[in-house]
């Protein structure tokens, strides 16, 4: 083309070392994760904290009005909900993570969850957001968890809500 | 070519298309729960003041169980259900009986493990739904032993 003609490539740049420059390009972008390498996060808030679980663990959100308090029930179930006609064991994640303790509000959100025996669920305040975590962005529990709640997370990420612990619902689920 | 109807073979009506057993339940609330027991399983239903005048008629052997008091700490003055399954048998107190509702088996979900093995949730071995509400049901069999982490 005209403008090629106008600036011929560089007496350096044959084609062995514009093969070469493509190799080290190629490399570098190697070395960066691709986007298909991050993960989706479903992002919640329980009190002005944020916390994620993987959206591949995600059924569905949804709000709910009936929460059915189970008697002699351990203190992280919160209760059966009633979702479309399918009962929902109830999380009380709050409770499982030693947060201060609060009841379900009004406003309460189920988020359902996929890939366990039981059909079951956690009670949060709000969803945040859908975040796309670089796994080489998560760091480790801040040191002043305690222990107990430390195990519940895979780790933690900041995002632009503050630092978010990604939870290891495996554990979470074992209350 | 022979044609086979949507209801099979031997057409016929509604039973063949659900074909899930229906079990009647007796709803009653009691520790602010809506909880239910097969109603073939409850024979009697006594007034709230009759548990006084009725116990010199029962076994000495058979247990009064206020269900209020059981999982609450608090006391009772509904009414009270005869439960029987075979040659055991309790009277069970109750806050209010609610209603007997056919339930089919297939709409029952059975407990989540978490609350199985809990030793005061293990008395509920399956719930369901009435309306918007979620109902429990009991097997006052494993009522016998006071669960430890209820209120005493």
């Amino acid at each position: 083309m005209a403008h090629d003609e106008a600036e011929p490539p560089a007496p350096e740049s044959g084609p062995d070392e514009i093969l070469e420059a493509m190799e080290r390009q190629r490399e570098a972008g190697a070395a960066v994760p691709a986007e298909q390498e991050r993960v989706p996060y479903l992002g919640f808030f329980l009190g002005p904290e944020v916390y994620g679980l993987p959206l591949l663990q995600l059924r569905e959100v949804a709000h709910f009005t009936r929460l059915r308090r189970v008697p002699g029930a351990p203190p992280g179930v919160a209760g059966l909900v009633n979702l479309r006609g399918e009962i929902i064991c109830a999380l009380d994640v709050r409770t499982i993570l030693g947060l201060t303790a609060q009841a379900p509000t009004e406003s309460a959100i189920l988020v359902a969850l996929r890939g366990f025996a039981d059909p079951l669920g956690l009670v949060v305040d709000s969803i945040a957001d859908i975040y796309s975590i670089d796994p080489g962005q998560i760091g480790p529990p801040p040191a002043t968890w305690p222990a107990e709640r430390a195990a519940c997370f895979v780790g933690t990420v900041r995002v632009r809500e503050g630092l978010m612990g990604l939870l290891d619902l495996d554990r979470v689920v074992k209350i | 070519m022979r044609k086979i109807s949507p209801r099979g073979r031997r057409g016929g009506g509604v039973q063949e298309l659900d074909p899930s057993p229906v079990v009647a339940l007796l709803l009653f609330e009691a520790a602010d729960c809506l909880m239910a027991l097969p109603a073939s399983e409850v024979a009697r239903l006594l007034a709230p003041e009759s548990h006084a005048a009725s116990a010199g008629h029962t076994g000495a052997s058979e247990e009064w169980i206020d269900l209020e008091e059981y999982f609450t700490g608090r006391r009772s003055e509904g009414p009270w259900l005869r439960w029987g399954r075979g040659k055991r048998s309790a009277w069970l107190r109750v806050a209010r009986v609610v209603e007997v509702l056919p339930c089919a088996i297939r709409a029952l979900a059975p407990m989540p493990a978490s609350l199985r093995a809990a030793r005061g949730a293990g008395t509920f071995f399956a719930a369901g739904v009435r309306g918007d509400e979620v109902f429990l049901l009991m097997d006052p069999a494993r009522l016998a032993n006071r669960p430890e982490g209820l209120p005493t």
